[in-house]
């Protein structure tokens, strides 16, 4: 596939965010049914129009004067995961969330897009000339300080993925690691292992880890997540017990259908065509991004090209671990599914970055 | 400016990132054809198990009706308490669980299979509490159990036997298949041996729940409804179990009324006897029948073991009449003893008979005259004869655990003792006492063979069986013997067992379970345990008969006096249906 100049926005974009978009919509029909929380499908729909008004600001942003400001916008971002960490709001024995009056904003989302922004100017910068030492270590404490309040939250799955980001656009950015540090870095995280699972890790983190490991030895308890899913998975064979008639998702057995399990919900009522028809879509807007960063590159746009290439990191590292999570290959992790979990904060997250992405690519070959 | 070879390098490095995207991509759409394709049938039997709950709608039991339609037992609507392990721990927290220590392990473990019967039979308002705190009590429900009710009670306690729930044990036993655990089942007597028929099916009702165990849906599913068991029909007459157990008062015994000519059993009783409504779901009050040295679970009429004493002296002068040893004329004199193989023995009227015949000492019941009759008939002789009358094997009626009794022969002392046979011992065998032990409902098969001339019915509850045949004895044979018991009923032994209108015969027994010379005298100053038993068997009416019967009164006293009223009220009830018709005045001795 070829990218050709073309004037406006870009539509494969457009339109493999805004099928997965519709088609959560129907997931969340189904799913919301039996949920008695408070969600519902209303609110998601008025998100919607959020995202799109977000993505739209952002696709007329510039992208290069947002990165310039990016070291700005990471501050507040650590300023708020550290406000989140120490006060905000407790639910279920995590401080992830600050509430402001009828909204609720989670810091580590905004820090996931502001480590984009930051790390992408900061290569590309560092492309013209080298970072001097000092702001080499500034920035590195910066971003472990970062990681750290989001681990402290405790949200080890935020914390790393803004690692797993961070490592990510570093290796884009063509920095060259000597082999030996590689070896030694990788053997220092398999010694350091048993000291996190002893020292490092809360009960319900070990119990979840153990729980996937052997889902069905404890069928009521940690595990029951897990064997649900599964059963949803497995009981849409190939064409699905079809829209809302899912018994796994109406009748309430599957945990969290809505947010985490939303994707278990399209297994179950749409079978494996529309597991695959889903994959296909989120395989397609991927390779999108990527060719959009690449072609950033050939345009001599690194900064876009880094921060396409973030965005692409940070939207996949959290959809593959989810849909991955549903399919019952890795532990249990509250991370939501791109586009389609029902949530403000990753929704607007997500269409920010989209729309960057777009505006990136219209920059490219407009100019 | 930027080095091209930098920009190269970001180019591949972006450039390669879409193999891993690609990768990952592939490796979840293979783990869900996994999932959805391969194990596709197990997860959705699993999502099944998840949302389907079948609810059981046990079917009430098949009526036992008597020979006339008569109820004997039916299946009353009923509550039962049901619980598993999780139940039974709540309710024992909440203080609700009323069972005791001892039978708590029981419970305990059967819960521990699924649930278990905690209470049964409890009132309506019970049930509406557990009932109405289903969300408070998860594992403990109430179900609507039609329960066992016999109407008759004590009278067909034997007879019926009585339901309960089926045993792990039992579980395993092919007459048990179709039970599940929770099931009630016949555990004795017709309920037990006609369990089959009895069972219906169970209904079904398939419910769709969510995840709270709400139910949502019933409607469209699977249903089908409980049918109730066959209604099974027995030989016996409900009145005739009434009059037995009225007759039979506070004494222990049995009684069994055949029909003469088919072998059906009019009525078999067992006593003391214990309603099973009245133990039903209460494991203390088993036990405690258990270990109840009047043995109320022990059904006497075709598993109790008693010396026949006198009545086995039908069994002696059929054997000494187609022997040849004696005949109508024969007579020995009675002069109240008479001294076999250097033994001396006594007649119970110490003067003597004076010189009796056959028929006369059967009428008297005078043991000397078979004494001296012994003397020309060998053990393995009578014994041969008993077993033709079917004595010493069970009688095949329907009913569990029938014993067989004993008939005892030279071989079998050989065998049990390693002793040789003494000439004495015959003449005790004579008379019914020594080795040999019978159950009631082969005395009343050998009182139909008697008054049939020689046929042997087998006794049934259900149906009839081909009637058998008493080898080597004459018709006028046994004519004779019927003329001694008839004569037994006018003038001797058995005059309470008279009624007007129908000519009775009979034979008392009065059975010793002691020698005579290591106890009282009298049977009245003996320890209980030491008494005689009162034996009566007879038939009705003497000239065409219908109806035979065999009376054991267990420790009663002598048969005449103990047995005999009751086999008299008994033929009586029969002919009559009324049993307020009776005989008065007397006439004859009480032996």
């Amino acid at each position: 596939m070829e990218l050709r100049a073309r004037e406006g926005v870009d539509r494969v974009l457009l339109v493999s965010v805004g099928l997965l978009a519709l088609i959560a919509v129907l997931l969340l029909e189904s799913a919301l049914r039996g949920v008695d929380s408070g969600a519902s499908l209303n609110a998601h729909v008025i998100r919607l129009g959020l995202a799109l008004g977000v993505g739209v600001v952002a696709y007329r942003m510039d992208h290069l004067r947002l990165a310039r400001l990016s070291p700005a916008l990471f501050l507040v971002a650590l300023s708020l995961s550290a406000i989140a960490t120490t006060s905000g709001a407790l639910r279920a024995g995590t401080r992830r969330w600050l509430e402001l009056g009828t909204l609720t904003i989670q810091p580590g989302e905004l820090a996931k897009i502001a480590v984009v922004l930051l790390v992408a100017h900061l290569i590309a910068r560092s492309l013209h000339e080298p970072l001097s030492r000092r702001a080499t270590v500034a920035w590195g404490a910066a971003g472990s300080a970062l990681a750290l309040a989001v681990a402290a939250q405790p949200d080890l799955g935020s914390a790393a993925i803004l690692v797993g980001i961070a490592a990510g656009m570093l290796f884009f950015g063509g920095v060259s690691i000597a082999r030996k540090w590689m070896l030694a870095a990788s053997g220092a995280v398999v010694l350091a292992l048993p000291l996190i699972w002893a020292f490092g890790l809360r009960d319900y983190q070990r119990v979840r880890i153990l729980s996937f490991l052997n889902p069905e030895s404890d069928p009521l308890g940690a595990g029951y997540q897990t064997l649900q899913a599964s059963i949803a998975v497995g009981s849409g064979g190939l064409f699905g017990t079809g829209w809302l008639q899912g018994p796994q998702t109406s009748l309430q057995f599957l945990p969290a259908p809505h947010t985490d399990f939303v994707f278990a919900v399209l297994a179950e009522e749409f079978g494996f065509l529309g597991v695959v028809t889903v994959l296909a879509l989120y395989l397609i807007l991927g390779l999108r991004l990527l060719q959009i960063a690449v072609a950033a590159v050939e345009n001599k746009d690194p900064t876009g090209a880094f921060m396409v290439g973030g965005f692409f990191l940070m939207l996949y590292l959290q959809a593959l671990y989810n849909i991955a999570m549903v399919a019952g290959i890795v532990p249990i992790k509250g991370f939501p599914l791109p586009f389609m979990s029902y949530g403000g904060n990753s929704l607007l997250i997500s269409a920010a970055a989209i729309g960057f992405a777009a505006s990136v690519r219209r920059r490219n070959f407009l100019t | 400016m930027i080095h091209a070879e930098y920009l190269s390098r970001i180019r591949r490095r972006l450039t390669l990132a879409r193999y891993p995207l690609w990768a990952f991509v592939i490796l979840l759409a293979v783990r869900f054809w996994q999932l959805q394709i391969v194990r596709g049938e197990e997860f959705s039997s699993l999502a099944r198990d998840n949302y389907l709950q079948t609810e059981r709608h046990r079917a009430p039991r098949g009526l036992v009706v008597d020979r006339g339609g008569q109820v004997l037992a039916r299946s009353e609507p009923s509550f039962t308490l049901l619980a598993d392990e999780a139940g039974l721990r709540r309710l024992e927290d909440l203080g609700l669980l009323t069972v005791e220590e001892e039978d708590r392990a029981g419970l305990e473990a059967r819960a521990a299979r699924g649930p278990a019967v905690v209470r049964s039979g409890i009132p309506f308002a019970e049930a509406a509490f557990f009932e109405a705190r289903r969300r408070e009590l998860p594992g403990v429900r109430v179900e609507f159990v039609p329960a066992r009710d016999y109407p008759l009670g004590q009278a067909t306690a034997h007879l019926l036997g009585y339901v309960g729930e089926v045993t792990a044990a039992q579980l395993l036993l092919e007459e048990f298949v179709t039970a599940a655990s929770g099931d009630l089942v016949g555990q004795d007597g017709i309920e037990r041996v006609y369990n089959r028929t009895l069972v219906g099916s169970d209904g079904y009702l398939d419910r769709v729940v969510d995840s709270r165990q709400r139910v949502l849906a019933s409607g469209g599913l699977r249903r089908t409804e409980p049918v109730r068991g066959d209604t099974l029909q027995l030989s016996v007459v409900s009145a005739l179990q009434e009059a037995a157990h009225r007759a039979f008062g506070d004494e222990r015994g049995a009684f069994v009324a055949l029909d003469v000519r088919t072998g059906e059993v009019l009525g078999l009783g067992s006593f003391p006897a214990e309603n099973p409504e009245e133990f039903r779901g209460d494991a203390g009050k088993f036990r405690e029948m258990l270990a109840d040295s009047a043995t109320p679970l022990l059904n006497r009429a075709v598993q109790g073991r008693y010396p026949p004493g006198s009545s086995f002296k039908l069994v002696t002068a059929a054997a000494g009449l187609a022997e040849g040893v004696v005949d109508s004329e024969t007579r020995y004199t009675c002069n109240g003893r008479a001294r076999v193989a250097g033994r001396t023995f006594r007649c119970h009227r110490a003067q003597g008979h004076g010189p009796l015949t056959l028929r006369e000492a059967i009428s008297k019941s005078c043991n000397v005259f078979f004494y001296r009759l012994s003397e020309a008939l060998d053990v393995d002789v009578i014994a041969s004869y008993a077993r033709a009358f079917g004595l010493g094997a069970p009688t095949g009626v329907d009913l569990r655990n029938e014993s067989s009794g004993l008939v005892p022969t030279r071989e079998w002392k050989r065998r049990v003792t390693g002793e040789r046979w003494y000439a004495s011992e015959t003449a005790s065998v004579s008379v019914g006492q020594g080795a040999v032990s019978v159950t009631p409902i082969q005395m009343a098969r050998l009182a139909a063979a008697v008054a049939s001339g020689g046929n042997l019915p087998t006794p049934r509850l259900v149906g009839t069986e081909p009637v058998g045949v008493v080898g080597g004895v004459m018709p006028e044979h046994f004519e004779l013997i019927r003329d001694g018991m008839r004569d037994a009923v006018v003038s001797g032994t058995a005059w309470r067992a008279r009624m007007p209108l129908r000519e009775v015969a009979g034979k008392t027994g009065t059975a010793q379970v002691a020698s005579a010379d290591v106890v009282a005298a009298d049977n009245e100053d003996r320890p209980y345990e030491l008494r005689t038993h009162a034996w009566f068997v007879g038939f009705a009416p003497f000239d065409e008969p219908e109806i035979a019967v065999a009376v054991v009164v267990e420790h009663g006293g002598a048969g005449g006096a103990a047995a005999a009223p009751i086999g008299g009220e008994i033929l009586r009830t029969f002919f009559e249906g009324s049993p307020e018709t009776r005989v008065t005045g007397g006439g004859g001795a009480d032996r």
